[in-house]
């Protein structure tokens, strides 16, 4: 097998810490992005006092008593990648993520089109830093690397030292100079970047093979016959004449699924669920052959041709709804660009790029999924099947000052509730409260639809909030519209439905100024807690002289 | 392997779960037993947390659905008993519902929200309802909201509430659209699959066995013009056809720390919300 084809070349992009970055974290500040117990991304600052990726969340807080402690996202962190991803479509057609904060694609013909690999390099780098600094918000990223090399793992390990020196790396074609430029490389970067199991590197250390050139110096019959088929992917790796594990298949092209809409669909609900038919007929077809796809190409396209098109990999293997999941963080990135998109989509195509072998599914014996767990995730498809995909919602976190927009539902269609322990570490933690919102409790019935109400100071006028905050009276009457009733259910309504409440005490106000940047949506509201004299607490708001009742506390 | 004829070991107490031999993992239990019978008391306080361990979070035996501790005594039986529906009365119904899920939900069950509009989800965690636990259908507003609450959903209520009941420990649902009927067959599977209903609002076709209301709040934070919503006073009261008598408590719902808490009841003194006044 020696004699594969001669890599291709690659490009990597790599930010560092992406996932600090995606949660928009100012410079100066010490912050962590944790998963679980364990932190996986650290600011600058936090850094600099010693907080460290892999230590336990415990030992980093003691370490940064400031520590601004932020919970792992991947969707987060995956939509805001698609500002990078996007500004490297000016180059070529299809950019691969692997993970969120890693960009790669193949160099030859964009690096042709540049003049070369170093002119490539450097534009792919002032691409990112551009599409990073223009972005709205910006993001504020400390350094970016960008790595040129036959083969995407020594790309990969390219992009990781352009990132120390702060200029892009690129190793010339041929595999001595690959081999030579990996050499020096510390071994633990077989885990980081290759994808082996830590365990093989941890025992590759204690044998005394310090560097990727310790490795690829023993003879390769060795490796094989000491440590089987994953030892000899692990060689190869740091020999630089591979860059992909053995088993990894590129499926027959036919295999690719795809919808067209007759009429252009503007909503991305209605998109995701078209998305896993596609992907469970994909999967389908997969299964049969005993394969699944570790790399998928989603492709979308509008009606004026806007185009977006991705690949997604994950080393283990996607089911339907990790592909379907892929597709709503493109689909989410993609619409929230500010002019990316003008009309609706026509095409959605999942194209399988690479695929492994299955193999069996071993299930959580403790404290994972219980019976319980797995009785209800098939209720879940059941009651989709009765009611449809847009009836039956779940949590998500979303993030904002409203009660409303902490959470919000989605479509259980387009969430992976297979994968328990990670969906309740992103709703488990009670979020950070944004700047701004009104602490807690939270209200217990939020209106759909906020109704207009009227607030009248004592001698019956119309209360009236200036742009600084300041009421013209002190509110003394909450009056409602006789005959409307609200949108909760079927409330032994007696006391909401008369049309008077005295208002017995008031808090705030709360100013929101949200999206100022934007003028389209910008919004500019006063909130105000009221209590009325049946004890009853509600949140209202006022935005140009209209008061609405947002929130009851009920 | 011993055989464990000769004696008998002693049964290891098994936490109020009653007789619940049909759970799965029963099997590993008698055998493992015999075996270690004369081993030492650490290997057997090692099998005993094994079996803390493995056990199903929710066994299908278990009685009763586990409640707050200053709610549980209100109840017979010291939780929600499985199968029995539970109307949530008054104006503050969303909050007795997600009160009474929250604990089981802590504890790995999965609660069904059918058919309520507007259920704050910021306030469901706050009341300790594990949000990857909970599924609404039908809770997202649509055209049918605006014309208030007479309107049908497309779905089927009953096929769909009887799916949840199959699916989830807890649903919270509203008695509209179900017919006496439907009512009685939802019933029998409650006990059937030993699930609880929590009817949110009227009663309507429903038997209810045990009625929860909150009632006569007062808020304490909020003054005239600063402050905020801290706590609220309520008088908790659960009585209805499963109750020996009506019961009450004095509780905070919530307290400042967002939890149940019992409130001292002394001669009206403290019931009083505290109005901060501006002096100046």
């Amino acid at each position: 097998m020696s004699g594969r084809n001669a890599l291709t070349r690659h490009v990597v992009l790599w930010c560092p810490q992406w996932p600090v970055v995606a949660a928009g974290i100012e410079p100066g500040t010490a912050a962590a992005v944790v998963d679980g117990q364990q932190v996986i991304a650290a600011s600058p600052s936090a850094r600099a006092v010693g907080v460290r990726v892999g230590m336990r969340r415990r030992d980093a807080q003691a370490r940064c008593s400031t520590l601004l402690v932020v919970n792992a996202d991947v969707s987060r962190d995956a939509r805001r990648f698609e500002v990078v991803a996007r500004a490297l479509t000016t180059l070529v057609p299809v950019v691969g993520v692997e993970e969120p904060g890693t960009a790669l694609f193949g160099a030859r013909g964009p690096s042709r089109w540049c003049g070369g690999d170093q002119a490539l390099a450097d534009r792919v780098r002032s691409l990112a830093l551009d599409a990073l600094s223009t972005a709205e918000p910006p993001f504020h990223v400390e350094r970016i690397g960008v790595g040129l090399a036959d083969g995407r793992f020594a790309a990969a390990v390219a992009a990781r030292r352009s990132a120390r020196s702060g200029a892009p790396v690129v190793v010339p074609p041929g595999l001595p100079t690959t081999a030579a430029s990996l050499a020096g490389i510390g071994i633990a970067a077989l885990g980081d970047v290759g994808g082996v199991d830590p365990a093989m590197i941890h025992l590759f250390q204690r044998l005394g093979l310090e560097s990727l050139g310790d490795l690829a110096g023993l003879s390769r019959r060795d490796v094989v016959a000491r440590f089987g088929p994953e030892g000899e992917f692990a060689h190869r790796l740091a020999s630089g004449d591979d860059d992909r594990h053995p088993s990894v298949r590129v499926p027959a092209p036919d295999l690719a699924v795809a919808e067209s809409f007759e009429s252009p669909v503007m909503q991305t609900a209605s998109l995701v669920f078209s998305a896993r038919r596609l992907a469970e007929s994909l999967s389908g077809a997969l299964g049969m052959r005993g394969a699944r796809c570790t790399q998928l190409v989603v492709e979308v396209e509008t009606e004026h041709g806007e185009r977006s098109e991705r690949s997604w990999s994950r080393s283990d293997g996607m089911g339907v709804a990790a592909m379907v999941e892929r597709v709503r963080w493109q689909l989410e990135g993609w619409v929230n660009q500010p002019g990316a998109v003008s009309s609706g989509v026509v095409l959605l195509r999942l194209v399988p790029a690479e695929t492994m072998p299955m193999e069996g599914r071993q299930l959580g014996f403790w404290g994972e999924a219980s019976d319980a767990d797995e009785r209800a995730v098939r209720a879940v498809a059941r009651l989709v099947g009765l009611a449809g995909s847009d009836a039956v919602h779940v949590p998500e976190r979303s993030g904002g000052r409203d009660p409303v927009e902490r959470y919000r539902w989605v479509s259980a269609a387009a969430v992976d509730l297979d994968d328990l322990p990670a969906r309740s570490r992103v709703l488990g933690d009670p979020p950070h409260p944004w700047s701004g919102s009104i602490g807690t409790p939270s209200p217990g019935w939020v209106a759909d639809e906020p109704e207009t109400v009227q607030v009248l100071d004592a001698s019956g006028n119309e209360v009236r909030v200036d742009g600084r905050g300041a009421l013209s009276a002190p509110p003394a009457r909450l009056q409602r519209a006789v005959g409307i009733r609200d949108g909760s259910t079927q409330h032994d309504t007696t006391q909401h439905d008369t049309a008077q409440h005295d208002i017995v005490g008031w808090a705030g106000p709360w100013p929101l100024d949200e999206r100022w940047w934007d003028p389209l949506r910008r919004r500019r509201r006063a909130r105000f807690q009221f209590v009325t004299a049946g004890g009853e607490a509600v949140l209202v708001s006022v935005e140009n002289g209209t008061w609405r009742l947002e929130a009851r506390y009920c | 392997m011993a055989s464990p004829a000769h004696n008998t070991p002693e049964r290891i107490p098994h936490d109020a779960a009653g007789p619940s031999g049909a759970s799965g993992l029963s099997g590993v239990r008698p055998a493992p037993l015999g075996a270690l019978n004369g081993a030492s008391s650490g290997a057997r306080a090692a099998v005993t947390l094994l079996r803390s361990r493995t056990r199903p979070l929710a066994l299908a035996g278990e009685r009763v659905l586990p409640l707050h501790p200053d709610l549980a005594h209100l109840f017979p039986g010291g939780g929600l008993r499985r199968g029995s529906v539970v109307g949530c009365r008054g104006s503050m119904s969303y909050s007795v519902a997600m009160a009474l899920s929250a604990t089981a939900s802590r504890n790995g069950a999965w609660t069904g929200v059918v058919g309520v509009r507007g259920l704050g989800l910021a306030a469901a965690a706050e009341w300790g309802v594990a949000l990857e636990r909970l599924v609404g259908v039908g809770v997202v507003g649509s055209a049918d909201s605006a014309t208030g609450t007479g309107a049908e959903p497309p779905w089927s209520v009953p096929q769909v509430l009887a799916a949840a009941i199959d699916g989830f420990d807890i649903v919270v649902a509203s008695s509209g659209g179900i017919r006496p009927g439907e009512a009685r067959r939802l019933t029998a599977r409650l006990l059937q699959r030993g699930a609880v209903l929590l009817l949110v609002g009227r009663n309507g076709a429903f038997e209810v066995d045990l009625v929860c209301s909150a009632q006569q709040p007062r808020w304490w934070g909020v003054g005239s013009g600063h402050g905020r919503l801290l706590r609220r006073a309520v008088e908790f009261e659960v009585s209805g056809r499963r109750a020996d008598r009506a019961r009450g408590a004095a509780l905070w719902f919530p307290s400042s720390d967002g939890e149940i808490a019992a409130r001292e009841h002394r001669s009206g003194e403290s019931v009083e919300p505290l109005h901060i006044t501006r002096t100046g």
